[in-house]
């Protein structure tokens, strides 16, 4: 699954292809989680746009996905070897 | 004397209990001639520790009765003052009738009678009887309301002092107490001398009305010099700074426990006559407004801090060191003096009280170290720390307080006299006063650093702990450095009080 | 006569027995003064005060309100636990450190004046850096010491700001609460923009700032933590920080420069945590993202915030203290915590694994989990306040947290690719003290009414419920894309490989730039100053040689001068205090 590691997947494919897929399948029912008739958002002044259909779903997605490619940007500016401070 | 009025006659019938101001004095008084003629060792050690603890008894009821009803008068024989001698107890000296005597209390049991004195047996009732009159001369100094009454229990104690010191070995022992002596006479004449130029203007010897009746006179040149007389009279007595040079010798080659009691007392009530001198006598306005006493006051206690430290940081002899550091001590004290407001006064007060404690037991330290080793040289306490634990623990905790490490005794007086500095807005003197504690610091070093650093020489003396007659008493003392550190309020809030009332009566 | 005993002195003086003790003696003790101490401290009533009086000055010890018996009481149950979770290590220095330092902490919550809480914030300075130099390596030891400084710092902040204040006010005690009506509540250090603050409002922000790990001033906790013993760190991730969130909550509620602190808080820390390879490291990070959500309901203010702030640190203390507490069972037995050298420890480590990701699910706030309960709290106050902003980063943030600590953590450690080690299943202690703080984790997120009868303000009049369809729906989204994102990400192999590195932060600035400046100048120094020495030490020893020559035996003021001397002595006193007189 990632480009790192040294040992073989400690988990087997197939097994992980099936927990994929259900995680898949509840991302698709907690967005239709907003047509349940009990769901009634809370209203905030000025935070309007919460509301707005699967908004958290897709904020939580481009959320992680910005964290981890900026992050990994930022190892460019701040990564240094491990014993940086060690060094004189 | 005028004939007794009816109204006085009624008050010469009185109850034990009101002649107590009288009888801390006349039982010493009488139980020194008492041991010359009993002559039995044990008899007379017995004695002389039955009457200390009298004594402290009857301090401590003095101060609980002045604490709550106020100032004791009591007219000896019945004679008011101002023409009989008027015993007064204020607040003031309860508390130092309560030093002196609890300090006697503690150190007279020390020891098995003449243990470490190296008195011939033969002549340890005459020890005995001279320590009692010491103790009488010091109770008396500091229960008397009457200047010339003062001045000849000043002399009483001194008398018996003198012969105390001589009671060390050999002849150097001699030597000191007879410079002491002659010192001594010097200072006692100069006091005389202040008493007889007031008794010459006012006309009274009482305390109280001496001070009424310098008022209108109070700027003459007259008053002038008896308060000068009286000032360097006194300085001599306690050891001020540079009129200290009798005190390392005598308490260098005085037997040990006799440095230990009169370094916890006799310059204590030498500070203590200062102060009535200064505040009751010739009141705060005149000392601090017209002389301004504090600009000579001031450097003299600073270079006795410092002279003294530095001084005893040099010292190779155990006993000399802290006979200059006493000398730093006194510094403090007559700092808080200089500065003239509560603070200050207070410090100085209190650190009458938690320097008598301190130094009385570092002194019962040496002493016990003397019995054992039988020298007070530095480098032969070498590796004590694990032959004499408890004794050396003892010194280190009261080494503690010397430098004023808070939760003892020491922090507490230092506390007062840079609170009294700052306030006085002598921010200098308050750094001059955390730094001679840094030179404090260094001397006690030196010598922990000998007992627990330094092994025990080859071929060195077999030493063990001493017994519990010496290392109670040492206790006691270094205990109550601590006690009295941790509660604080109990010394200062007296101290306080009495810094209130001597700044009071002058203005 | 009980009443008279502090909070936390039963844990400090126990700790400070325990070397007299032998060992198994230690070991029941380690357990039993925790547990002692909170039955003491639960029957303490509330408004119960203790003064005390140092020199003149009256000095409250004890003052017992909601907010500090929240604090205390789960002070209390994360020492019982970590004192579990280190029985199998018989180390009387880390136990001994281990208990003053939560008493310290313990017994700070309950100070009721600026000078009480002074000494037991350095208490908890002192006492907690044993815990890192317990490592005793070169490392941990220097490492200690950068993080001995800021602590004590702090204190001295602390101190300067108090006495600051005392001279404006004459009073040292720390007042409650301003109620503004609305249900705002404001502290008595309050301020809403550096412009307006005093200096000693600025004071104290920054001391409680330092323990707080405010931005720029946080970096110590990455350095420390990661240090510290195996259990040490269980230790400092419950108590320095918490304490200095309680302080603020009591003195700087309402204060709104807290809001953006708060919220940069939460943010940054976690772009570090992503990158990062030591996974104690990536917790400390994450620690520090979850004290930014208390700023943030610090700052904000409202009961309802307040609320959320006390309950979101007694939930975080619990699912906090769980993970560096798996990490550490990680750590014990396969010796190491880099991400880049673990993996495929679930077969051999299952409880842990299953402990740990309890934890993960808590600090992620899912829901029937104890962060859920708490975390939304502050989220909503912030909404209802409308800092608009400062709600969107929190989301983002609380996306972020399931990232990197929810899903990050467990991963690399016990899933990914197999590291090959073969190691053992947790010690029991350890995995009991797991056992009990996972099961509180749920059954916080389930039963959470016993919780929120502990907070400071009624929760029934807030009108808060944590369980509706919105909020449950609207959380399991965030949650659930966010694991969809972290599977996208590795399908693309955009995912960051866990490295071997050290990641530069503010810490540069002491640890490398200050250094580098400081040996320059030292060099520079050191030829200037060559030249000079032998002048200056010749002068100085003249000095010193004659000082000591005058006061030894022999010299002039070190011995008694001759009788004729003293009385001339006298003499000359005698004419200066005449001159007295006449001047």
């Amino acid at each position: 699954m990632s480009d790192h590691g040294h040992g073989p997947p400690s988990v087997a494919p197939e097994k992980v292809k099936v927990i994929v897929g259900f995680l898949f399948f509840i991302c698709a029912v907690a967005v239709l989680g907003e047509l349940l008739p009990s769901f009634h958002p809370h209203e905030h002044a000025g935070l309007e746009f919460v509301n707005t259909f699967g908004f958290h779903a897709w904020y939580g997605f481009l959320s992680c996905v910005l964290l981890v490619l900026a992050a990994a940007q930022m190892r460019k500016l701040v990564m240094r070897d491990e014993d940086y401070y060690d060094r004189d | 004397m005028e004939a007794p009025t009816p109204h006085e006659v009624e008050v010469v019938h009185r109850t034990l209990t009101d002649h107590l101001p009288i009888l801390q004095v006349i039982i010493p008084l009488l139980a020194a001639p008492l041991c010359v003629l009993l002559r039995e060792r044990a008899l007379v050690r017995g004695m002389a520790i039955g009457v200390a603890w009298t004594c402290l008894a009857i301090s401590v009821t003095l101060l609980q009765h002045v604490m709550e009803h106020g100032v004791i008068s009591y007219a000896v024989g019945g004679w008011d003052a101002p023409f009989g001698i008027e015993y007064r107890i204020d607040l003031l000296n309860a508390y130092i009738l309560v030093v002196v005597s609890a300090i006697a209390a503690v150190v007279f049991p020390f020891g098995r009678g003449g243990e470490g004195l190296a008195l011939n047996p033969a002549r340890v009732h005459l020890f005995y009887a001279a320590l009692l009159l010491c103790l009488c001369g010091l109770l008396g100094m500091a229960a008397t309301g009457d200047a010339f009454n003062i001045f000849v229990f000043l002399e009483i104690s001194s008398l018996a002092s003198y012969s105390l010191i001589a009671l060390g070995r050999g002849r150097r022992a001699l030597r000191a107490a007879y410079s002491y002596l002659v010192m001594g006479t010097i200072g006692g004449t100069f006091f005389l001398i202040g008493i007889g130029l007031l008794y010459q203007t006012t006309g009274t010897l009482n305390i109280v009305d001496l001070h009424d009746r310098l008022q209108p006179v109070i700027g003459s040149r007259t008053v002038v010099v008896a308060f000068a007389f009286l000032v360097v009279g006194l300085g001599i007595k306690l050891a001020l700074f540079p009129l200290h040079q009798w005190l390392p010798n005598a308490y260098t080659h005085a037997p040990a426990k006799i440095s230990a009691f009169l370094a916890a007392t006799a310059t204590k009530v030498g500070f203590y006559v200062l102060l009535r001198v200064l505040f009751t006598i010739f009141g705060a306005t005149f000392v601090f407004t017209t002389l301004r006493l504090h600009n000579l006051l001031l450097p003299m206690s600073l270079a006795a801090m410092f002279v003294g430290s530095l001084a005893a940081i040099a010292q190779t002899d155990i006993k000399r060191l802290l006979a200059y550091s006493s000398i730093a001590q006194i510094g403090y004290m007559t700092l808080g003096v200089s500065m003239g407001n509560v603070d200050g006064l207070a410090g100085g007060i209190v650190h009458l009280f938690n320097h008598a404690m301190m130094k009385g037991g570092l002194f019962l330290v040496v002493a016990c170290v003397v019995l054992r080793t039988g020298s007070a040289k530095i480098d032969d306490m070498a590796g004590l720390g694990r032959k004499m634990p408890l004794t050396m623990a003892a010194f280190v905790v009261g080494g503690l307080s010397l430098i004023g490490v808070p939760a003892t005794v020491g922090f507490v007086s230092k506390w007062y006299l840079v609170k009294g500095a700052l306030e006085r807005g002598w921010e200098p003197v308050a750094l001059l006063i955390l730094l001679s504690s840094l030179l404090a610091v260094i001397y006690v070093w030196r010598v922990l650093e000998v007992i627990y650093f330094r092994e025990r020489p080859e071929g060195a003396k077999e030493v063990g702990e001493v017994d519990a007659t010496m290392l109670i008493p040492t206790w006691i003392l270094i205990g109550a450095a601590v006690f009295f550190g941790l509660r604080a309020e109990l010394t200062s809030q007296v101290a306080l009080d009495t810094a209130r009332m001597l700044l009071g009566t002058g203005l | 006569m009980i009443e008279q005993i502090p909070p936390g002195l039963i844990l400090i003086v126990g700790g400070l027995l325990l070397p007299l003790m032998p060992k198994e003696v230690r070991k029941v003790l380690l357990v039993v003064l925790p547990a002692a101490g909170l039955a003491h401290m639960i029957q303490l009533p509330t408004d119960h005060v203790l003064a005390y009086s140092v020199f003149d000055y009256d000095l409250t010890m004890v003052k017992v309100d909601k907010l500090s018996r929240i604090f205390g009481i789960i002070f209390h149950i994360a020492a019982f636990l970590t004192a579990i979770y280190t029985l199998h290590e018989d180390d009387p220095v880390q136990q001994v450190a281990g208990l003053t330092y939560s008493g310290g902490a313990i017994a700070a919550v309950f100070a009721g004046d600026l000078i009480t809480l002074f000494v037991f914030w350095e208490a908890t300075a002192i006492t907690s850096v044993f815990l890192i130099w317990a490592s005793r390596t070169e490392r941990s030891y220097k490492t200690g010491m950068r993080y001995l400084v800021m602590q004590v710092g702090s204190g001295v902040l602390l101190l300067a700001g108090a006495i600051v204040y005392f001279q404006q006010t004459g009073s040292v005690d720390i007042e409650p609460w301003t109620d503004l009506g609305h249900h705002q509540m404001r502290g008595m250090f309050a301020f809403d923009s550096f412009g307006e603050a005093s200096l000693a409002q600025l004071l104290i922000f920054f001391a409680f700032g330092i323990k707080a790990a405010f931005p720029l001033l946080h970096n110590w906790l990455q350095d420390a933590y990661p240090e510290a013993t195996v259990g040490g760190t269980v230790w400092l991730s419950a108590f320095t920080t918490k304490l200095a969130i309680y302080a603020l909550c009591r003195m700087y509620a309402g204060s709104d420069v807290l809001i953006p602190i708060g919220a940069t808080m939460t943010a940054f820390p976690i772009f570090y945590a992503v990158i990062e390879n030591d996974l104690r490291k990536v917790l400390a990070y994450s620690l520090n993202n979850q004290l930014g959500y208390m700023v943030v309901g610090v700052g904000i203010g409202t009961e309802l915030a307040i609320n959320g702030t006390a309950s979101h640190a007694f939930a975080h203390i619990l699912y906090k203290g769980l993970l560096f507490m798996g990490m550490g069972a990680v750590l014990y037995r396969a010796g190491t915590v880099k991400g880049s050298e673990l993996g495929g420890l679930w077969r051999q480590m299952p409880y842990t694994t299953v402990f740990t990701s309890v934890g993960a699910a808590a600090i992620s706030a899912f829901p029937l989990f104890s962060g859920f309960v708490s975390k939304s709290m502050i989220l909503t106050a912030a909404a209802n306040e409308q800092h608009i902003i400062t709600f969107c980063i929190l989301l983002f943030a609380s996306a972020g947290v399931f990232h990197h600590s929810g899903i990050k953590i467990p991963y690399f450690a016990f899933f990914a690719h197999d590291s090959g080690k073969k190691v053992k299943e947790a010690p029991l202690n350890m995995l009991i003290a797991m056992g009990i703080a996972a099961a509180l984790c749920i059954g916080i997120g389930i039963w959470y009414q016993p919780l929120y009868d502990l907070l400071p303000f009624d929760m029934n009049a807030l009108h808060w419920v944590p369980y509706d369809t919105a909020h449950v729906v609207t959380q399991l989204q965030l949650l659930l894309y966010s694991a969809a994102a972290f599977v996208f990400l590795q399908k693309m192999g955009w995912y960051p490989p866990e490295l071997k590195s050290t990641n530069v932060d503010v810490e540069w600035v002491y640890r490398k730039g200050l250094k580098d400046v400081a040996l320059a100048t030292g060099r520079a120094l050191d030829v200037g100053y060559t030249t000079f020495r032998d002048e200056l030490f010749g002068v100085a020893w003249g000095i010193v040689e004659r000082i000591k020559r005058w006061h030894s035996p022999g010299g002039p003021l070190g011995e008694p001068w001759p009788i004729g001397a003293a009385a001339i002595a006298a003499a000359i006193m005698l004419i200066l205090f005449l001159a007295l007189g006449w001047l």
